[in-house]
């Protein structure tokens, strides 16, 4: 069905309405496996339908797992214990480690929040969108904030997940490494939701897709799913567009609170991979194993896919151009490519490392051209610091 | 006897519904084309806390009723205070803007203040039931004590700043629901101007629709010498010792009552004169031919842009709108989305502009359209001058298509 076709001979509002419901049902349409789409199906419904991220309300998600509690406080886990001995050493005081008195302002194009060269101007002129130079800088800024507001919402996401990861996981050692990642999601929702209140003064809605994994992973019980969820899904996806920004940004108050948080993320995914590896190659069955590689798959995609920016569309597209059109401009940003490079070189092989990039699954990574990424580093091979001196030598 | 508690269940189930209705008007405001705000502004100073949201909402204050009196058959007088325990302060004379949701539209109605004016804890706004009006009369029939509404202003020129050395002498011209605004300058200036005197000339329907009866006649007696009360109804409903006058205030009753006033024209300082249209008309050409000279002349008038989204071009498509501020170089380039007016897509995008009543009615909003058409919800407070002079009001202007705006 040619859904352009059919919308065009609708009135403006609803057809940008149609072309989300479309959206929202090709996701789902899109996923093959039965499981996958029961997990999946019901967040999706309250995400990209219900809009539950932007009712105005605080959002209630009902928690079904189960804490898991051991009363010999066995030492099982030796990776785990240095990983908690180097988060111990790694806390910082984001009042003091970050300089707030840098006075930020969002349109000056001295100190770019990203360089023009994120947006390709000339290809939005040529697709009829011409903004004058004030315009570009104001439209940097959205993306900017976009982006930001984004990652708050995310750390929102991490810093429960990982309360509830910490109830759940059965190694003590787990537990106790997960104590500082609670303390570090925390901090991270502080920085960042501090940066967009006292330096760029707006905060863009959740988007809807993120929404949904958020949803996902806070309503599956199952532990091993909110842990690849949440450790190596968005985390992988937070470290990706992280580093995107730490490259590109001329601001330096925003550099170095990203420099701070990678730092942060690079131990999580890497907690994330140990706990993973054991559980996924030893305790999982064959068919749980397989359920868990599709899943990653579908959300992979729905990472690579889906982050469209509509709040920034409507902000200034909406009725200007249709939603077609916009996902296309997405889709071709010199900045969100680099951006889903990133992230997926740093995905994919976790994923592997974990276990669930088998040869079954390996012709569906090549179908949509992620296989590229397989021989990267995962992130147990991987310190903070090479993390950020690969993005330093590439900026 | 047992309490009658809400069993855990019950709760749930109460919170479920909650939950479907919000999902229902969701999904409805998507269809209608209204999704949520897609962000919200952030202020700093506000510890972080959401500052006003962008998009319809103009940042309006919420206030809750504390106390209802009925003052007539039609007419109620709310008292309002901040559940947060602000104060209100305000200039006898000033208007409110009341904003309430109707079946998704948002309604905006000015309402004067009738309570003592200054900085206080209590507002009273008084409201006469319009007939078929769809805010008078659910102000004066549903709205009950510790309902919340939302709320914007102080508004207006039509004010009076007290002064407690002054001693003048005005005369106060009211008709019909106009007496609020009077009233509240009846209060507090016979409360803080020691040496003022004033003459009210009140018109009414008929005794029984006299708002503020009683209440003045108290004030005259306790301000012995100092309130010249003359109310005036159009018919005494058979009170054959109705002390006041009868007729209508057009120009020949209100000729008499100006001729009756207890001072010469010469020694007054001010005429205030608020009411319907024809009473208004009608006090202005008197008084021209009285040669009152026209800075002693004020009047206000209560007929506004009533119906939203009339402005014939709203609603189509996003517009770009340059906003320039005098004596910065650099414009701002707003896009004002389908349906927004000017104030409502620049505040959306971030950018501050002067408003107050946001329905027409004050002027506050006033810019100059440098490029490019403005179309407005009429009528409104521009008068025919301003309008040849290309200026526009944003809280009820829309862009036609691109343009550009100067600020002062
Ligand atoms: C500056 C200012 C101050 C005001 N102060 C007060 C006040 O203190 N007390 C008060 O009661 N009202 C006051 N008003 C009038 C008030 O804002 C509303 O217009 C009025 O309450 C009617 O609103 P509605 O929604 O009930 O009627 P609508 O639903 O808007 O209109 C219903 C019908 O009534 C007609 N109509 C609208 N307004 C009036 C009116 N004022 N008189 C007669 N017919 C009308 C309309 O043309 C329409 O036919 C003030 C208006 C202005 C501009
Ligand atoms: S804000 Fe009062 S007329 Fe526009
Ligand atoms: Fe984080
Ligand atoms: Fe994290």
């Amino acid at each position: 069905m040619d859904i352009a076709r059919l919308t065009n001979l609708l009135p403006q509002r609803l057809r940008s309405q149609v072309d989300a419901y479309f959206e929202a049902v090709s996701v789902l349409a899109e996923i093959r496996d039965p499981k996958v789409l029961r997990s999946l199906g019901p967040s999706g419904l309250r995400g990209l339908i219900l809009h539950r991220g932007k009712q105005g309300v605080p959002t209630k998600i009902q928690a079904t797992h189960r804490a898991h509690f051991d009363w010999t406080y066995p030492a099982d886990n030796a990776e785990m214990a240095e990983l908690y001995r180097r988060a111990k050493q790694g806390q910082w005081d984001a009042d003091t480690a970050l300089d707030w008195s840098t006075d930020v302002d969002p349109l000056n194009p001295e100190v770019p929040l990203l360089p023009a060269s994120f947006v390709d101007f000339d290809d939005l002129a040529n697709r009829g969108i011409r903004l004058s130079g004030a315009d570009q800088q104001r439209f940097l800024y959205a993306i900017t904030a976009w982006m930001l507001s984004q990652f708050l919402h995310g750390e929102q996401g991490a810093l429960f997940a990982a309360a509830q990861v910490t109830e759940a996981v059965q190694f003590f050692d787990g537990k106790l490494y997960g104590a500082t990642q609670v303390m570090d999601e925390g901090r991270h929702v502080e920085v960042f939701s501090r940066y967009l209140d006292d330096k760029l003064g707006r905060l863009y809605q959740i988007n809807d897709n993120l929404y949904v994994i958020i949803d996902a992973l806070m309503s599956d019980g199952r532990w091993d799913m909110k842990f690849l969820g949440m450790q190596i899904m968005v985390e992988g996806l937070a470290l990706g567009a992280f580093g995107t920004l730490y490259r590109q940004t001329s601001e330096p108050l925003l550099k170095s609170l990203l420099r701070n948080v990678i730092q942060d993320e690079a131990r999580h995914v890497h907690y994330g991979v140990l706990a993973l590896r054991e559980h996924i190659t030893k305790e999982l069955s064959e068919r749980e194993r397989q359920e868990r590689e599709n899943w990653a798959f579908e959300v992979a995609l729905l990472m690579r896919n889906r982050f469209m920016a509509y709040e920034v569309y409507e902000e200034w597209f909406e009725g200007t151009i249709s939603r077609a059109t916009w996902r296309e401009i997405v889709t071709s940003l010199p900045g969100m490519r680099e951006f889903r490079q990133v992230m997926f070189s740093r995905l994919v092989p976790n994923l592997r490392a974990i276990g669930l990039l088998s040869p079954r699954i390996l012709p569906h990574y090549d179908r949509v051209g992620l296989l590229q990424y397989m021989d990267g580093a995962a992130a147990d091979e991987l310190t903070a610091e090479g993390m950020l001196a690969d993005l330093d030598r590439a900026a | 006897m047992l309490p009658l508690r809400l069993q855990p269940s019950d709760r749930r189930l109460g919170e479920t519904l909650q939950q479907l209705g919000r999902d229902l008007r969701t999904v409805f405001d998507g269809w209608r084309g209204r999704p949520a705000a897609p962000f919200t502004l952030r202020d700093a100073r506000a510890g972080g806390r959401p500052a006003p949201a962008p998009g319809p909402d103009l940042g309006a204050r919420e206030v809750e009723v504390v106390e209802r009196i009925q003052e007539c058959a039609d007419a109620v007088t709310l008292v309002l205070a901040d559940p947060r325990g602000g104060a209100f302060e305000y200039a006898p004379g000033a208007f409110f803007t009341l904003l309430l949701e109707e079946g998704g539209e948002e309604l905006r109605r000015a309402y004067s203040a009738s309570s003592i004016a200054g900085r206080v804890d209590r507002l009273a706004l008084t409201i006469k039931r319009v007939d078929g009006g769809r805010v008078s009369t659910y102000l004066n029939d549903q709205v009950k004590v510790g309902d919340r509404l939302r709320l914007l202003g102080p508004s207006g020129a039509f004010t009076i700043t007290p002064e407690a050395a002054a001693a003048r002498r005005l005369v106060l011209i009211g008709g019909g629901s106009g007496i609020t605004p009077l009233m509240a300058m009846i209060r507090t200036l016979l409360e803080v101007e020691a040496a003022t005197e004033l003459a009210l000339i009140y018109g009414s329907r008929a005794p029984s629709a006299i708002i503020f009866g009683e209440a003045l006649a108290e004030l005259a007696a306790r301000h012995a010498g100092r309130l010249h009360l003359r109310l005036v109804v159009d018919d005494a409903e058979g009170e054959a010792a109705w002390p006041g006058g009868i007729g209508r205030l057009d120009r020949e009753g209100l000729g008499r009552e100006l001729a009756a006033l207890p001072w010469p024209k010469e020694q007054v300082d001010g005429f205030y004169v608020c009411g319907p249209e024809p009473m208004i008309e009608a006090a202005r050409a008197l008084l021209r031919d009285l040669e009152v000279p026209e800075e002693r002349r004020h009047e206000e008038r209560f007929t506004a842009p009533q119906r939203r989204a009339q402005a014939p071009t709203r609603a189509r498509a996003a517009a770009p709108v340059k906003i320039r501020r005098r004596g910065q170089a650099e414009a701002a380039t707003v896009i004002v989305g389908p349906g927004a007016t000017l104030l409502e897509g620049a505040r959306a995008a971030g950018q501050a502009l002067p408003f107050s009543c946001a329905m027409g009615g004050c002027g506050a909003c006033k810019v100059k359209v440098i490029a490019g058409e403005v179309a407005m919800d009429e009528p409104n407070c521009l008068s025919a001058e301003e309008r040849a002079a290309g200026y526009a009001l944003t809280c009820c202007g829309a862009p036609v298509g691109p343009c550009e705006i100067e600020v002062a």
